[in-house]
């Protein structure tokens, strides 16, 4: 029986989030697929109780919030000289504020582009355009706050990787095949930061997962 | 050298963080920051806070923003005075941080936008949407059925102790329960009766309250 194990749907951003978290720290785990199309989520509840995903078992522990396992990964599992968490107050506030910033100030414009431009095309819904163009009017103010933010610290968090940048994951990893994309390839600083992210070794594993699924 | 925090004592986000800093003894001193002529928005209080929100905190040269971030950073800065907001052990501070994260995503969502539909826009002269309002209603006895739930096996969110987890809750609950005519949505709940009678009189929340009166 595994130590650890995550339920989640390897189409949910969340999910995603969770699955980087725990390949970053190369921390073996078995992966139950909990399939939404069969309603398996209402079998969860015990797991779950606001029926979502993903959820992390471990032991005696079970969490939910895909923020919440990554931070609790990242600082059980922290590998050494590559934590990606900080040990003294001040740098770990920070590299905590940016974690919720990107819950507060990016995910929302980014997924309801996730939305438009990759979900309701896999539904056979048509894409509304006028969303589209609200919504990347938004998260442009938010890349601006990136690209400045980026001209004083080499990661979003801080001097290092941490959570603050791989909590973006999932939103580089279903944009990056969007129009959305060019927002991110207009900011030379913004760019070098995604580009950075997404030629990590545990970016390569969790593209390799979910794409196998979808194979 | 004082704490500064950057916020009016009356908005919930800012309140969050003076709860925090009053539990621990820290001492800290408040800026005004004036949110109906836009201060927030103005280029000099970007260069606090990239996205004009508040509150921001000041500690020396450090600046820090996220409401939930600076109280994560002050119950780890001032662990060893006061109660422990955090929890010991990595599972325990991981359960606190997942009902963080719901207070964030199940629950602050829903009375923010019901707080805008019933109190902030009648204010400000407008009319609010009262057919949204209701949704939000209806969708926040669910989240407090699972709070019920929750608070049945457990003291407080995330255990035995009090800890951020609750603390997060207050300025929400709050509104909901002094200004928007929304009490049932506690007063219903056993649980969640005894769970918010205990938080919200804990000394150090009234004595927020008595900073915003």
């Amino acid at each position: 029986m595994a130590v650890r194990k995550l339920y989640g749907a390897l189409d949910c951003p969340s999910t995603i989030r969770a699955l980087a978290s725990l390949l970053e720290h190369d921390v073996e785990f078995e992966l139950i697929p909990v399939d939404l199309q069969a309603g398996e989520l209402k079998k969860m509840s015990s797991l779950s109780p606001f029926g979502e995903l993903p959820v992390f078992q471990e032991g005696d522990l079970t969490i939910f919030e895909s923020r919440t396992i990554m931070r609790y990964i990242s600082h059980e599992y922290g590998k050494r000289g590559e934590e990606q968490v900080y040990e003294i107050p001040k740098l770990q506030g920070i590299a905590a504020a940016w974690i919720d910033v990107e819950d507060h100030q990016f995910d929302p414009p980014a997924s309801k582009l996730i939305w438009e431009l990759v979900f309701k095309p896999q539904k056979g819904l048509p894409t509304d355009e006028g969303v589209v163009e609200e919504e990347e009017a938004k998260l442009v103010k938010v890349l601006d706050v990136y690209e400045e933010r980026l001209s004083n610290s080499v990661f979003l968090g801080g001097d290092k990787f941490t959570s603050a940048d791989l909590t973006h994951i999932p939103s580089l990893y279903l944009l990056m095949k969007t129009p959305v994309k060019r927002l991110f390839e207009e900011r030379p600083r913004v760019r070098a930061w995604y580009r950075s992210v997404t030629s990590r070794p545990g970016w390569e594993k969790m593209v390799e997962m979910v794409e196998k699924v979808r194979a | 050298m004082v704490m500064k925090v950057y916020g009016p004592v009356r908005a919930a986000c800012p309140q969050r963080v003076l709860a925090c800093l009053v539990e621990k003894g820290v001492e800290f001193e408040v800026v005004h920051v004036d949110l109906d002529s836009g201060e927030q928005k103005r280029p000099d209080f970007l260069l606090r806070q990239p996205f004009g929100q508040v509150p921001v905190v000041e500690d020396g040269d450090f600046r820090l923003f996220e409401s939930r971030a600076i109280i994560r950073y002050i119950a780890a800065k001032y662990a060893e005075q006061g109660p422990d907001l955090l929890g010991k052990s990595l599972e325990e501070k991981a359960v606190v941080d997942q009902w963080l994260e719901v207070e964030a995503h199940n629950f602050n969502e829903l009375v923010y936008t019901l707080v805008l539909q019933l109190l902030i826009l009648p204010r400000m002269g407008e009319r609010g949407d009262l057919a949204l309002a209701h949704t939000c209603e209806q969708k926040l006895e669910k989240v407090f059925d699972v709070y019920e739930q929750r608070l049945s096996k457990s003291r407080y969110l995330a255990g035995d102790s009090f800890t951020l987890a609750d603390l997060s809750h207050l300025p929400a609950i709050r509104n909901l329960v002094k200004e928007a005519g929304m009490a049932h949505l506690v007063t219903e709940r056993k649980s969640v009766s005894a769970w918010w009678e205990d938080i919200s009189n804990r000394a150090a929340w009234k004595n927020v309250i008595e900073l915003a009166a």
